[in-house]
């Protein structure tokens, strides 16, 4: 297309993000309670929609929009039917840490879920490992996110790959810096909207080219009928689904970007809403985005070398050639919305971590103390440094991004899951448990990952999951508990 | 709902989440794999497919909704005894 149409409607919708942030960044400074809490918790005030929609945007990424309906154009409704177990990741995260986290955050004042669990297991090498996972991790997600994004861009648009990841990349890590958490959250929830709108402007083109459903469903039947298998020929092995309830489900209630929301809302009443709205909502976006996936066999019938040799090409494809190209400058912002949400949300979550998490507690211990004023200049100075350094890795991209992104997926599900259900819901876990099951888990994910070794022929995270419990388990068996205060905050209801 | 109750009710509500996953998984392997050789179409896709996904993405928010109305309940945030910050 590469015309000025194709461009203008995403850089009118990064436009608006900024002004969003920047009006938000006003609104927040007539609020009272220090600059830290407003900046990387927005000063607990989100509302249940909000709430919902900021969770399920930052767990919705680019591969939402292109791996993974690009696989299920390949496999068929097994890959749906896979990728339905989302639908449960909301209502988990939120109902399991949800009351729990808002409650003791506010006990202890925590601004990251690293406060809480360096509040829990009163040890600072936890913490700070704890930070460094999240600061790596995060960081190999965004690069992933922004190669994705700039990839889809160039596709669709005819824009140059730099063009389009610096366009939006500039702008995320600019309105992330400025508006912190609070516009973060609020940005987000238009990104969700955008996501919507993308995917239903989208359906209609493919279904549009297909002629209609019933033609699709009959092209599909005749050209490749393992497609309505839910094994796909043994494409879709029992195994794979087994662990992908693990990987994109049961364990994602772990991914700290999302259990860092449960410090973020105003009341009971806006969690118990946004279990509702979010559960609907990743429900729409999974469901509608993979079964496009599935339509787009409908007119593109040939093998995935006329595509470009790649998956990641069949939802660009679908969108240039079945949309007019103010259409599909306005389908494009779906996607793009997909990748920002995340990246804005990780980056302010990363930049937390640095300085909430590590300088912060460095400068507490010294009984320094700091302005206002001089922290908004090093948080906002270290956000900016940060986005633009994962930017500038982004222009040079590595060749395995999709890889990466899920080894920082799982990472963060070892590294955590265990720690934090039993951190809040086992009085009797210790800092020793906590610490075995953190190093062992990401050493097990991570070295299972890059050797290719899968246990009993499953993914990485199950090994991985299994030696972060073994781990807990053998290492709260050597440790002490915590004191009676420690007992008291967490666990009231002993007493 | 003091300290102790607040804390009782969110060991229940967990708890009730937890069994809300189950439910889930298991209406999701009844109606995906267990409906994957009925002959049938619904919607252009195969029944097992309709029941499997539609029918989960449906499952989930019954249950979000059921969860938030009558398991989860409301209550301060705040401690016992702390004035509101807002």
């Amino acid at each position: 297309m590469n015309n000025i149409i194709g461009l203008l409607p995403v850089a009118l919708f990064l436009l608006l993000m900024l002004f969003i942030s920047i009006y938000v960044r006003r609104q927040a400074a007539r609020h009272e309670g220090g600059f830290i809490k407003e900046y990387f918790i927005g000063g607990r005030r989100l509302g249940g929609f909000v709430l919902a929609m900021t969770t399920v945007a930052t767990y919705s990424s680019v591969s939402s929009f292109v791996g993974g309906p690009g696989q299920a154009w390949n496999i068929g409704y097994g890959w749906l039917y896979m990728a339905m177990v989302q639908v449960v990741v909301i209502f988990l995260v939120l109902g399991i840490f949800g009351k729990k986290m808002a409650i003791i955050g506010r006990k202890i004042n925590a601004v990251t879920v690293v406060d809480v669990i360096r509040r829990r297991y009163q040890s600072d090498l936890l913490a700070n490992l704890a930070a460094c996972v999240i600061v790596i991790f995060f960081s190999a997600t965004m690069v992933a996110q922004f190669v994705g994004g700039a990839k889809l861009f160039e596709a669709v648009t005819g824009y140059d790959y730099l063009i389009g990841l610096a366009l939006f990349g500039l702008i995320v890590v600019l309105y992330t810096t400025v508006g912190g958490f609070r516009g973060v959250a609020i940005t987000d929830t238009l990104c969700a909207l955008a996501m919507i709108a993308g995917m239903l402007l989208l359906s209609v083109g493919v279904i549009q080219a297909g002629g209609g459903l019933a033609n699709i469903a009959n092209t599909i039947k005749s050209t490749d009928s393992a497609m309505l298998e839910p094994l796909s020929d043994g494409k879709m092995p029992y195994t794979l689904y087994f662990t992908q309830w693990l990987l994109v489900g049961v364990c994602t209630i772990a991914l700290p970007q999302s259990v860092v929301r449960s410090l973020s809302y105003k009341d009971t009443k806006s969690l118990h809403r946004a279990m509702i709205i979010g559960t609907a909502v990743i429900a729409i976006v999974t469901f509608g985005m993979h079964w496009v996936g599935i339509l787009t066999k409908g007119f593109m019938t040939g093998p995935v070398e006329s595509y470009g040799g790649t998956i990641d090409n069949i939802i660009p494809y679908a969108i240039v050639h079945t949309m007019h190209p103010v259409l599909a400058g306005i389908t494009i912002i779906g996607p793009i919305a997909a990748t920002i949400s995340t990246v804005s949300s990780l980056l302010i979550a990363a930049s937390s971590a640095v300085i909430k998490d590590v300088c912060l507690n460095i400068a507490e211990k010294k009984h320094r103390q700091y302005s206002d004023k001089t922290l908004a200049a090093a948080s906002m100075g270290l956000t900016v440094i940060l986005g633009l350094l994962v930017f500038w890795i982004a222009v040079e991209p590595p060749s395995v991004i999709w890889k990466i992104n899920m080894f920082a997926f799982g990472g963060l599900e070892a590294a955590f899951f265990w720690i934090l259900l039993f951190g809040l819901f086992w009085p009797k876990a210790n800092k020793t448990g906590a610490l075995c099951s953190l190093t062992g888990g990401v050493a097990t994910y991570c070295v299972t990952m890059a050797a290719g070794y899968k246990f009993l022929s499953m993914h990485q995270i199950f090994l991985a999951i299994i030696m972060a419990l073994v781990c807990f388990l053998v290492g709260n068996a050597i440790g002490k508990p915590h004191d009676e205060a420690t007992q008291r905050l967490f666990f009231p209801e002993k007493f | 709902m003091n300290e102790k109750e607040k804390f009782l009710q969110i060991n229940k509500e967990a708890k009730a989440t937890a069994f809300a996953l189950l439910i889930v998984v298991v209406y999701w392997l009844l109606a995906g794999f267990g409906l994957a050789g009925v002959e049938v179409t619904v919607f252009y896709m195969p029944l097992w497919a309709f029941a499997g996904c539609f029918g989960t993405a449906v499952i989930a928010l019954i249950i979000a909704v059921v969860l938030s109305k009558k398991v989860f309940k409301n209550m301060s945030l705040q401690a016992e005894g702390e004035e509101a910050d807002e």
